[in-house]
């Protein structure tokens, strides 16, 4: 098998002048020659190192773990995409204000414990409730639980006796203690001055500001 | 090592980050593009500008080259359009400077190199080549194209067919006519000349 030039010798035949003067007739000049392959291997040079730099990544890592990684970040999109109604589905605010609640609650039952007596609180309603410590004047009688949840009742509230062991008795041999009214807090001032009327108070212990809606009245009769 | 590895291996070592085949780019294409561009220009100033360009914005042109042809016929592409982009804006410049003739400033034309040789062209040689480049506008498109492709290029036949879409013949037939018709294109006189490389 003839080569190309063998070929082309034998079609062109006398026509060799005009193939030679088209192969070397425009020589370059040698000095641009060489001028211009020092440019272009300065240029070669640059931008086979701008590839390199850009197939690493900034971290250091080669682009094929970025793209492993930019690929798993969105898989995990789409996933979570797709389970957004089981698993990411906001709480209602009033059920998670309702947790919040029961929990502190919880944990103040177990630090201050039910009847812990600390200043400010309501233990026998979870600590939920601003508390107010009075001191009755006057002896426990049959009569006053009576009186006592009428004044309550008046101020839209309730009264209940509180029964605790070996903290004084009553006429009757009762052990009654304390009785604890709860009552709304707008009205705390009215039935105060009521319960003085009626039962006559020595002392009163109460919150600077009142929080919460109602507020419990622990009444201490003297056992003397 | 990088003297054994075609075209294509290069500019893929190239494209991973190693410069170092691109020396051997240059030895097989300078040439050859330079001869492209001063065929189509007949300038050797022009010719040094549009292969300087050709050659400073290759490496970053390499982007589109997808080697799924050649490299030889990528860069006859890329050589080409650099031609065609230099001579378009020439002729705009010029329309501007005949613009700007029109007043009463002292205008002084560009220097364009004539066809025929001029006389600071000593070689016989030489100047037989340069005419017979001064008579490739003379022939038809397709057969200036296989010269360019196979004189300039030096592609062998079969690249020129894949290039150019046509028949391993088509590209035969077209070459000889167009030698042919170089031959008549070229004066007697200068044939004489024509007889030094003989």
């Amino acid at each position: 098998m003839r080569s190309d030039e063998e070929m082309e010798a034998m079609e062109t035949g006398e026509d060799r002048a005009i193939v030679a003067a088209l192969r070397s007739g425009a020589a370059p000049a040698p000095e641009f020659a060489a001028r211009l392959k020092q440019s272009f291997l300065a240029e070669a040079q640059s931008d086979a190192h701008r590839r390199k730099a850009y197939s690493l990544s900034i971290l250091g890592l080669p682009k094929f773990y970025i793209n492993l990684a930019a690929a798993g970040a969105a898989a995990a999109l789409i996933l979570m995409a797709i389970t957004y109604n089981s698993w990411l589905k906001p709480t209602p605010t009033l059920e998670i204000a309702e947790s919040v609640s029961e929990s502190a609650a919880g944990v103040r039952g177990v630090v201050l414990g039910l009847e812990s007596g600390a200043i400010g609180f309501a233990p026998h309603a979870g600590d939920r409730k601003d508390a107010v410590d009075a001191v009755s004047s006057s002896l426990f009688t049959p009569e006053v639980p009576g009186i006592l949840e009428q004044i309550a009742a008046e101020a839209g509230g309730a009264a209940a006796e509180l029964l605790s062991k070996g903290n004084g008795t009553n006429e009757d041999g009762s052990d009654v203690e304390s009785i604890v009214m709860t009552v709304p807090s707008d009205v705390l001032d009215h039935v105060l001055d009521r319960l003085d009327e009626a039962i006559g108070l020595a002392e009163i212990t109460k919150p600077v500001h009142l929080n919460s809606e109602e507020v419990a009245v622990y009444i201490t009769f003297n056992p003397d | 090592m990088y003297s054994d590895m075609s075209d294509e291996q290069l500019i893929q070592l190239h494209l991973s980050g190693d410069p170092g085949g691109m020396e051997i780019i240059y030895e097989r294409y300078f040439d050859r593009v330079y001869r492209l561009a001063y065929s189509k220009l007949r300038s050797a100033q022009d010719a040094e500008d549009v292969t300087s360009a050709i050659f400073l914005k290759l490496c970053r042109s390499l982007n589109s080259f997808r080697g799924e042809a050649k490299f030889s016929t990528w860069i006859y592409t890329v050589a080409n359009n650099a031609v065609m982009d230099f001579t378009r804006r020439r002729r705009y410049s010029m329309s501007l400077d005949a613009d700007l003739q029109t007043g009463d400033g002292d205008f002084v034309p560009r220097e364009i190199e004539d066809d025929a040789p001029g006389p600071e062209d000593r070689v016989a040689n030489a100047d037989f080549a340069r005419y017979v480049y001064s008579k490739l506008d003379a022939l038809p498109p397709g057969q200036r194209s296989v010269i360019e492709l196979r004189y300039f290029m030096e592609l062998s036949y079969q690249q020129i067919a894949d290039q150019l879409g046509v028949e391993l013949g088509t590209v035969k037939s077209r070459l000889n006519r167009a030698i042919a018709a170089l031959r008549s294109l070229v004066s007697t006189e200068e044939e004489v000349k024509a007889s030094a490389f003989r």
